[in-house]
């Protein structure tokens, strides 16, 4: 099965759960802003490959939720977001959520600098909470996930070694069978000329 | 061409602050503007000049940039990243000795020629049952979470509970619905894996073991069987 039949057949197992998507929550008037990825090519920086969402926001609310779909669990994820900086603005606060928005996963909050990132590995949906104190809060939030790494798969496959059957110990051993064989020989002679010499005298 | 970029820069602005104005405006809704698929491509081309811009975005690209700059590929930002969620399944992709198939072949020219499609095969089938078996194991939490939290909530407010019925019905559908999926693929997958082996005896008939698959493919075969069957 080629790569091209593999990825519609892990979309498919992925949709048939998204009515689950994104942390759970039963309150209807919730809402939760999708960050659109899009494909993503630095020509100058190759290791940057793979799908972005860029979001500029300006806060009213003291939370804002977001969440994204589709990341691979092959892939890295990249969750940045830059403020302003905290001299007059208290920090944000920033956390990470994957089966439900009551737990968080990560948290952290802004620096001096107004920056604040995560890095991680996860499949198909996170969710993503901002709170702020000081409002209108203004920032830029990114989102990267990069390409699927090439993984390297440790060989199923022991190298070298053979099935020991009856057919194979005798070709294995066969120098040390000739061996044995005429020192057998050997001894069955001796034995019998010393036996004959024995006749003789007697 | 700067100048141009510099343009589309700054009415990327112009859009960006109009949302802000709305937003502000209104008093109580907060405004975002996430940028396109277009934008999002002119940023790729001009990435340098984005990182030296000093604003929000440029701040921001300059940080990534240097997370990448400290990194010798992609692959090693993954290696270093943990999972989400210290309970979700990540994909275990190594081998148990005693699971390992003996071959015959020992990296000769003739022999690696002939393994290497199969060989391939055989990795991607394992690479994608791992994952499968990832996605089983974290939607399955998932779900019994969901309804856990949902009948934990609806026992408290009486008028949740009505909507909770609904909902868990949903969730069990959808998750039948994944199961059913589930199987399917996982009963191609191991058509596909028993393809690879046949393929990888032909080798071993030819190179190396005689009997290859009845004395080792067949038992790991059966073993990869058991290992990802759903039994839920």
């Amino acid at each position: 099965m080629n790569k091209k039949k593999i990825l519609p057949l892990i979309c498919f197992l992925l949709c048939s759960i998204a009515a689950q998507a994104q942390p759970f929550t039963l309150d209807k008037k919730f809402k939760a802003e999708k960050l659109i990825l899009h494909k993503f090519n630095v020509p100058s920086e190759p290791k940057a490959k793979g799908r972005i969402s860029i979001t500029k926001v300006t806060q009213l609310e003291d939370t804002l939720f977001y969440f994204v779909k589709d990341a691979s669990i092959y892939s890295p994820v990249y969750v940045g977001l830059q403020t302003k900086d905290s001299t007059d603005n208290e920090p944000l606060q920033v956390t990470l959520h994957k089966m439900s928005w009551r737990k968080a996963e990560r948290k952290g909050t802004t620096d001096a600098k107004g920056y604040w990132h995560e890095n991680f590995k996860t499949e198909n949906d996170f969710g993503i909470r901002v709170v702020t104190k000081n409002k209108p809060a203004v920032y830029t939030i990114m989102v990267w996930v990069g390409d699927e790494a090439k993984m390297e798969i440790p060989s199923a496959f022991k190298k070298g070694t053979s099935f020991k059957t009856g057919s194979n110990f005798f070709k294995d051993n066969l120098l040390y069978l000739i061996i044995a064989g005429l020192a057998v020989l050997a001894a069955v002679l001796f034995f019998k000329l010393k036996k004959k010499k024995n006749e003789k005298i007697v | 061409m700067k100048k141009l970029f510099k343009k589309v820069l700054i009415i990327i602005l112009c859009c960006s602050l109009i949302t802000v104005t709305n937003a502000q405006s209104d008093g109580e809704i907060s405004g975002t503007a996430q940028m396109s698929e277009a934008e999002i491509s002119g940023i790729g081309e001009h990435w340098d000049e984005v990182e030296q811009a000093g604003d929000q975005l440029g701040e921001l690209a300059e940080n990534f940039g240097d997370l990448l700059k400290a990194v010798q590929s992609a692959k090693d930002l993954y290696d270093a990243a943990k999972a989400l969620d210290d309970n979700e399944c990540v994909p275990d992709l190594t081998t148990d000795a005693s699971a390992m198939m003996p071959t015959g072949c020992d990296e000769e020219e003739g022999c690696s020629a002939c393994y290497e499609k199969a060989v391939t095969r055989l990795n991607h089938v394992r690479k994608t049952l791992a994952r499968m078996a990832c996605l089983r194991i974290n939607t399955k939490t998932y779900v019994e979470s969901a309804i856990a939290f949902g009948d934990d909530v609806s026992g408290i407010h009486g008028a949740m509970g009505l909507i909770w019925q609904t909902e868990k019905i949903g969730i069990k559908k959808s998750y039948e619905k994944f199961k059913k999926t589930y199987d399917k693929k996982y009963l191609e997958m191991m058509e596909s894996l028993d393809i690879g082996l046949k393929d990888i005896n032909m080798c071993e008939a030819q190179f190396g073991l005689k009997d290859w698959y009845q004395k080792a493919g067949f038992i790991y075969f059966e073993m990869m069987k058991e290992k990802y069957k759903r039994t839920d």
